[in-house]
This record gives structure tokens, C-alpha cells and sequence, in this order.
């Protein structure tokens, strides 16, 4: 049977594994269960979070087990771009080396673009052809340029339009609130008046890529863990899996209390608790 | 009596444009011109209207959204307080030419991550955050304005907020809205609008020139979402000109919207 592990909060606070965690990991793994790492981050390549899991936890995972908003939205264009087509990238350096890991190519990446000043910039601007896919995730550089490129891309050419996640906000930490991924697009989608495909959970996309990969044929035999009710647990319930909500990281007993749609299977006070 | 103009996009009069105008002003009429524009300052424009219409005009007669926002702004900044900018060059001369004191303006390359702004300090005394078109507005831009309205109580207002942009009828692009609506999305609030269809620039043009009759006063334009809009929300009677954006099939399709008068051009209005 498979354990399907959100990753921060749940198995790691920052550099720290959540006490005993490496424990239950190792002992799922020696009774043969598989267990797949899931997260919304999409600034790690597989062979990065590999090196957090071996460092923080001290367990050697295969790539495979590993799965991000961005390295899934590599493998989803992967499966479908012919040779010689390629995507519109806004996103991250890391996002931009996973798709590298993944054989991936992108135009429209990177913290230069050209300077438009003003709509007219755009008035000769030719696409380059064979752009399929437009991918967005978090970007410190989109500006209008990358904007305006994007769109021409999606309403002009046809390309597929999809995103590692859309949350609006981003909470840094207890006293910070900030723009999440969500308003990094939000204009981009308002004026193309669509909104993207979305990789990250709560959408099942990852379920369903990590079921085809690893061939999960009975659904009874999973059991998400997670410490986010929106994302994680709301995940497991949208792919129809066991979910276990672990009260160590983002989510408090209040706040599960205060939430009357989400129910997880289990409540755990952290993942040492899964015997 | 006055005649508010919407000025027209381009390079050359309509035809007919600076014949009316004159007259106009021969007959003694206040002829004051209206633009969602954001990118001239009021030199720039007296400098546009004499090379295109050849005509003459004093500061007071330009209103656009920019010298709007900068004259708003103005009138309640104290001493020493500022704002945060976003928004073209054009804009930010535009502030320096009403003397108003800005940050944030050009190209920001400071944060690569959302926890570059963990440790960020607000300057002290921002009390308005300003939103206009600006090919640099990107996320430290974002994360700083966000937390200027957020944190500090800046007060938020914006040009104009058009989702879209179309480019000589041949391609849509993202407009000044798109740009913004990140923000506003983030906020959960909508900035104050200064542009048209608000009636906010008719409220300052009124007070500058002591407009007490609004009998007296035509707004003419060419897009009805603008321009008859925003005669519609000041009160006054308008005037479309089919010679711009609005055809007359788009014209009939549009059934909420109705001016006071049409004409295929300015050049009908001496008639």
C-alpha cells in the first residue's frame, strides 16, 4: 500500500524533521509500503528535494517518490510536447531547472525581458511558433512584457494554459501577509477572462500523474497525510483517498474545529503517531 | 458655457477637429480636454495640441488621469509625506511637475522570493499608493504597495482599471486592470478610480473652473464606456462622435448607454 506524505509541516519544519518522523518513514519503508512525497513547492529539482530528504530526514529516496507543483507540471508537459515544441516559462529559477531535469524547452524565462513601456511596444511583436503550453508559477520577474507575451501566446496561438498553483496570499510569517502565485496571474487570467489548469493541490492532477507512475490500482490502500485542510486533505478527499490531517504544522485544533467541509479520516498530532 | 472634449489617440487632427475648436473658443466657450491617458505631462500636451490642432492652450484646460491622480494627491499631501508610485515615466514627470514627492518608481529588482520581504521596512510617511500603467510593475512592486496598503493605511487609487487594451483593432492585450488586478485580488479591495467613466475628474475640473451651470456643459467623446459614461455619472449632457472607437453597429448593440446627441464628428458640431 502507498503513504502519500505532504512534505513541510508534516515531515520538516524548515531544516528540522518534525520529531520522529524519520522514524515512521523508515519503518513504513520496511514493511513495504510505498511513500511518496507531495508538495505544492516548485522551487526544488527532484535531485534538490532528494538532497533535503536525505539531510533532514536521512533516508535515501529515488526520484521517483518525489513529487512537486513544478516537477509535475514538467512531467504533464513532457507527456504531451512533440520534438521541437516547447513552452512560454514564468516561474522560478528552480522551476527553470526542473524543466531543464526534465527535458523540457522554454522560451520567456529569466529576470531580463525586454522593457515595454507602453502597449504599443507590442504592436509588431511576432510569436515564435511551436510554443504549446504557457506554464505559470511564481515569478519575482513577471512584468508586463512576460504578460503581455503569455496572453499572445494562449489567445493567439492556442497554447495550453496551466499553473503549479493559485493562492492569492502567502503568509511569511506570523505578522506578514503578502501576494501569493494567485496575484502573480490573477491579471493575466482576468484578461483573458480563463483561468489556468492548476498542477498544485488541491487539484487531483498530481493523483493522477503518481497513479499512473507508480500504477496505484486500489484507492483503499492509500492514505494521504497532511497538515494543510485546503490543500492536502482536500487532495486526498478529491481523489477520493483516506486522508490523516497532523495537527504539527499549519493547521491548529481550533481551526480544524471552525472548518465544517473539510473532514480528514484521521486527526494525528504529528506523523510519530502513525503505528 | 464649456464643452468637455475627450481628446482623440494619434497623431493627426480628425478632419474638421481644429476648425471647431477655434470656434469654440471664439465664441468664448471653455473648451477643456479630457483623457484617460496616463503618459503626458501638461507641457507635453500644450506642446501636442499646438503641433497637432495648432492651437494654444493653458494648463488648465488638460485633465487625464495622471494629472488628475497628481492634482488629487496634491491637494491632501502634508509636508514631507509622499507616495508610492506605479506607473510609466510620462506619470512620474507628471508628479514631479505638480510637486508631488514619490517612491517606487522604475525597475525594481530587489526580490527574487517571497522571504526577500521577511525583514522589509515601510517608509514612513506614505499615505497613497497610486496605480497606473507600468511595463515594470512586477512583485516587489506588488509585495511593497501591498504592504504600504496593508500595513501602513496608504490610501490606494488607480488611473483607470480596463482589463483589456486593444491595439489599433488588430490585437488585445492585458490593459492597465490586468496589470493591477493582482494587487487588488491580494487586498480584497478596489482601489478609488480616477479615470472615466468617474466622475472624479469632473469634480475637480468643476471646482477649477467654476462650473455652476451644468446645463452649459457638453461632454463629447468617442467610447461610450468612457467617455458618455462618465458625462453620464457627472450629470451633463454628451455627445458621441462616430469618428473613433464606436461604430454605429456597436452603437445599436449597446443599449444602456445612451448620449444626449451623435455625430460622425467634431466637425458636425459647428453645424
Amino acid at each position: 500500500s502507498s503513504g502519500i506524505n505532504a512534505e513541510y509541516g508534516v515531515v520538516w519544519h524548515g531544516l528540522d524533521q518534525v520529531p520522529g518522523a524519520s522514524d515512521v518513514i523508515n519503518h513504513l519503508i520496511s514493511l513495504n509500503k510505498k511513500v511518496i512525497f507531495v508538495t505544492n513547492n516548485n522551487s526544488k529539482t527532484r535531485k534538490s528535494f532528494r538532497e533535503s530528504v536525505q539531510n533532514i530526514l536521512g533516508i535515501s529516496v529515488s526520484n521517483d517518490k518525489l513529487y512537486s507543483s513544478g516537477i509535475t507540471a514538467g512531467l504533464y508537459v513532457k507527456q504531451k510536447l512533440k520534438p521541437g515544441e516547447k513552452i512560454f516559462l514564468i516561474g522560478t529559477k528552480g522551476l527553470s531547472e526542473t524543466m531543464d531535469e526534465s527535458g523540457v524547452e522554454y522560451i520567456g524565462h529569466g529576470t531580463c525581458d525586454m522593457d515595454a513601456s507602453y502597449f504599443t511596444d507590442f504592436l509588431d511583436y511576432v510569436p515564435e511558433r511551436n510554443v504549446k503550453f504557457v506554464v505559470g508559477a511564481f515569478d519575482c520577474y513577471f512584468n508586463y512584457a512576460k504578460m503581455a507575451k503569455a496572453f499572445i501566446y494562449i489567445k493567439e496561438c492556442g497554447a495550453e494554459y496551466i499553473a503549479t498553483n493559485l493562492d492569492l496570499r502567502c503568509n511569511i510569517s506570523k505578522t506578514r501577509i503578502l501576494p501569493g502565485t494567485g496575484s502573480v496571474l490573477a491579471g493575466l487570467n482576468q484578461s483573458l477572462g480563463i483561468q489556468p489548469l492548476v498542477i498544485g493541490k488541491p487539484s487531483t492532477i498530481m493523483f493522477d500523474i503518481i497513479s499512473a507512475d507508480h500504477n496505484l490500482q486500489e484507492k483503499s490502500k492509500i492514505l494521504m497525510v497532511g497538515d494543510n485542510l485546503l490543500t492536502d486533505i482536500q487532495f486526498g478527499m478529491n481523489a477520493g483517498i483516506d486522508t490523516a490531517l497532523v495537527l504539527s504544522g499549519v493547521t491548529n485544533k481550533s481551526m480544524l474545529n471552525e472548518e465544517s467541509c473539510i473532514k480528514p479520516t484521521y486527526v494525528l498530532d504529528s506523523i510519530a503517531d502513525i503505528k | 458655457s464649456s464643452g468637455i472634449n475627450a481628446e482623440y489617440g494619434g497623431n493627426k487632427q480628425v478632419p474638421g477637429a481644429s476648425d471647431v475648436v477655434k470656434h469654440l473658443l471664439s465664441l468664448n466657450k471653455n473648451v477643456i480636454f479630457v483623457t484617460n491617458n496616463t503618459s503626458k505631462t501638461r507641457a507635453a500636451y500644450r506642446e501636442t495640441f499646438k503641433a497637432v490642432l495648432d492651437i494654444t492652450v493653458s494648463d488648465n484646460q488638460v485633465y487625464s488621469a495622471g494629472i488628475s491622480a497628481a492634482l488629487y494627491v496634491k491637494q491632501k499631501l502634508k509636508p514631507g509625506e509622499k507616495i508610492f508610485l506605479i506607473g510609466s515615466k510620462g506619470l512620474s514627470e507628471t508628479m514631479d511637475e505638480s510637486g508631488v514627492e514619490y517612491i517606487g518608481h522604475g525597475c525594481d529588482m530587489d526580490a527574487s522570493y517571497f522571504t526577500d520581504f521577511l525583514d522589509y521596512i515601510p517608509e514612513s510617511n506614505v499615505k497613497f499608493v497610486v496605480g497606473a500603467f507600468d511595463g515594470y510593475f512586477n512583485y516587489a512592486k506588488m509585495a511593497k504597495a501591498f504592504i504600504y496598503i496593508k500595513e501602513c493605511g496608504a490610501e490606494y487609487i488607480a488611473t483607470n482599471l480596463d482589463m483589456n487594451h486593444s491595439l489599433n483593432d488588430s490585437r488585445l492585450l492585458p490593459g492597465t486592470g490586468a496589470v493591477l488586478e493582482g494587487l487588488n485580488q491580494s487586498l480584497g479591495m478596489q482601489p478609488k478610480v480616477l479615470g472615466k467613466p468617474s466622475p472624479i475628474m469632473f469634480d475637480m475640473i468643476s471646482k477649477d473652473h467654476n462650473l455652476e451651470d451644468k446645463s452649459k456643459v457638453l461632454m463629447v467623446g468617442d467610447t461610450l464606456q468612457s467617455d458618455i459614461q462618465f458625462g453620464i455619472n457627472s450629470g451633463v449632457d454628451t455627445a458621441l462622435v462616430l469618428s473613433g472607437i464606436t461604430s454605429r453597429d456597436v452603437l445599436d448593440q449597446e443599449a444602456s448607454i445612451k448620449p444626449t446627441f451623435i455625430v460622425n464628428s467634431i466637425a458636425d458640431l459647428l453645424k
